[in-house]
């Protein structure tokens, strides 16, 4: 029989990663037996097992699809002990060095990522990667053949939500004029700090008045702290920020939003993107990582270097013009076209076949 | 060009890239055909920063300097983080010394003749060193109590600095003074009863 088992580090219950191995799991249980395994699933995810449970003993049909996004050495433990084939799915891990002066440990961890991937490469008999940029990243730890499926994102999920009452009614309160929003993780390279100093910047120096929302939960606190303070001492007005939001709530976000903006130095796909893509929100953000692959023409990409006076420049300039945002929404949701999670699947089942 | 893709940045260079094998439903139409729109914004962004500059609406020097200011703030995010990790270890400390007990009062001496006169007097004296004993717990507890409530109030006095509840840093700054000053004066109390066992129980 036929047993495709998936693998994590960590799973979450409206994590981009976990959705896509749910949406592989399907598919994959129309072949035999699967299941996700994961080393840190968080609390209330009862779909994903704890990988202490994988079945350890020998199995010469046992395929496991590990998705990579970090270091953890209880899962390269498992991975390098058991005989199974591996399939490896490339999401990127977030560069160490960012890490070292805010959280040394979890700086350790995605070093020992990179060190793993290269350590696994002699049991990888199909290395996909789901953008080009990670594609590259991947082949730069010696991988060479590799496959890159675009991520398979149910992208209109948020979009299909009843948007929270609670929240939409929150919004109404404490929005005043045009929202500017960000989602993503409170991590380094995601840069949050530098949209507060372009608010600053717009209502300081620029004379506009825009709110800007900050959504995301507080993996590295203290970068989510320290953005917050600085707009505190700065008396920036109209910085919102409103932490982890339930799918319903962030659903009400994008709804109200007329912009996302982000200043990531680093990203391997960026989910955030999409969504926003889906809801017809065009997108603002540096020109680094897989960026310019997700959003293609449907964002306006400054250069990996721009600052907060450019992002205050590239704000004010797309809420001057209205045509502009309609014609960026509507590339975007010709850009989702490429994100299809049944066509992804397709791929993926295709790119299986050949080593399975 | 709306992209500046960076390539030299994975390391990489284009001729030693191993062969990417993609998969056909993706990337057929990799890069905008109709983004020309977009260039003209990019460049009209650069134009009126540049002249923003030169108008000194953006001095020079204001994005370091916001920068540096983060950066400032950052670093001591650290050191608070420090401070009450140092606190919640002295706590433990303190309450890890608050096991009273006869077994722990120490009657030896390497002269025979003291060491029995030690013994003599500690069992004269047990009723009376029991009862500061059971003082001095009583007060332990008492003290627990205290510590326990300011130890959550000094984080959350510090949290609130960090999540911008509206209070001014020199606000909580004395906030948390005034929290350590009521430890202290706890401590001179309890050292005042701890001598005065000692004086009782010799």
């Amino acid at each position: 029989m036929t047993e495709i088992h998936q693998v994590l580090v960590g799973a979450g219950r409206t994590d981009a990663i976990t959705n896509m191995a749910r949406a592989l799991r399907v598919a994959l249980r129309t072949l035999g037996q699967s299941e996700i395994y994961a080393q840190h699933p968080a609390p209330g995810v009862d779909d994903v097992l704890p990988l202490d449970q994988f079945p350890r003993e020998d199995s010469a049909g046992r395929t496991i699809v590990f998705h990579a996004s970090g270091g953890d050495p209880d899962v390269f433990e498992l991975l390098d002990s058991v005989a199974e084939r591996i399939v490896l799915v490339f999401h990127n891990i977030a560069p160490a060095e960012l890490f070292d002066d805010v959280d040394p440990a979890r700086a350790e961890m995605l070093r020992l990522g990179w060190q793993e991937l290269e350590l696994l490469r002699p049991k990888v008999c199909l290395a996909i990667a789901d953008s080009k940029h990670n594609a590259e990243c991947l082949a730069a730890v010696g991988y060479e053949d590799i496959t890159v499926i675009a991520a398979g994102v149910d992208v209109y999920r948020l979009h299909r939500l009843t948007p929270d009452p609670a929240m939409w009614h929150r919004l109404g309160h404490e929005v005043h004029g045009p929202l500017l929003m960000y989602v993503g993780q409170s991590v380094p390279h995601k840069r949050p700090e530098v949209l507060v100093q372009m608010q600053y910047l717009l209502t300081r120096h620029v004379g506009r008045f825009p709110s800007l929302a900050m959504v995301g939960p507080p993996t590295v606190p203290v970068v989510n702290a320290a953005a917050l303070e600085q707009a505190r001492v700065l008396r920036v007005p109209g910085c919102l920020f409103y932490g982890q939001l339930t799918d319903a709530e962030l659903a009400a976000v994008y709804r109200r939003a007329d912009l996302f903006v982000t200043a990531s130095m680093h990203e391997g796909l960026c989910i955030p993107v999409l969504e926003a893509m889906a809801a017809g929100v065009p997108v603002v953000g540096r020109s680094v990582g897989a960026l310019p692959d997700t959003v293609g023409d449907a964002g306006l990409l400054l250069p990996a270097d721009a600052g907060p006076e450019m992002f205050a420049e590239a704000v004010g300039e797309l809420l001057d013009d209205e045509g502009l945002r309609n014609r960026m929404a509507y590339r975007g949701r010709q850009r989702l076209r490429d994100f299809d999670e049944a066509a992804a699947t397709a791929s993926f089942l295709e790119a299986l076949a050949g080593v399975v | 060009m709306v992209h500046l893709r960076r390539r030299e940045e994975s390391g990489l260079t284009p001729g030693k890239n191993p062969p990417l094998r993609c998969a056909s439903h993706q990337y057929t139409h990799p890069m905008p055909a109709n983004a020309d729109d977009l260039d003209d914004v990019l460049e009209r962004i650069h134009d009126r920063v540049e002249e923003r500059r030169e108008a000194g609406d953006y001095p020079p020097g204001l994005e370091q300097q916001l920068d540096r200011h983060y950066h400032h703030i950052l670093k001591g995010f650290d050191a608070e983080v420090e401070a009450i990790t140092a606190l919640r270890l002295a706590v433990a400390n303190l309450r890890a010394q608050s096991e009273f007990d006869l077994a722990r009062v120490d009657t030896w001496s390497g002269n025979p003749v003291k060491r029995l006169l030690l013994r003599i007097v500690g069992k004269l004296t047990v009723r009376q060193t029991r009862g500061v004993l059971t003082q001095v717990k009583l007060f332990s507890d008492a003290l627990d109590e205290v510590i326990a409530s300011l130890v959550p109030m000094v984080e959350s006095l510090a949290g609130s600095g960090t999540e911008g509840g509206g209070r001014e840093r020199s606000d909580l700054d004395k906030r948390l003074h005034t929290a350590l000053d009521r430890i202290g004066l706890l401590e001179e109390r309890l050292d005042r009863s701890l001598e005065a066992s000692d004086d009782r129980s010799v």
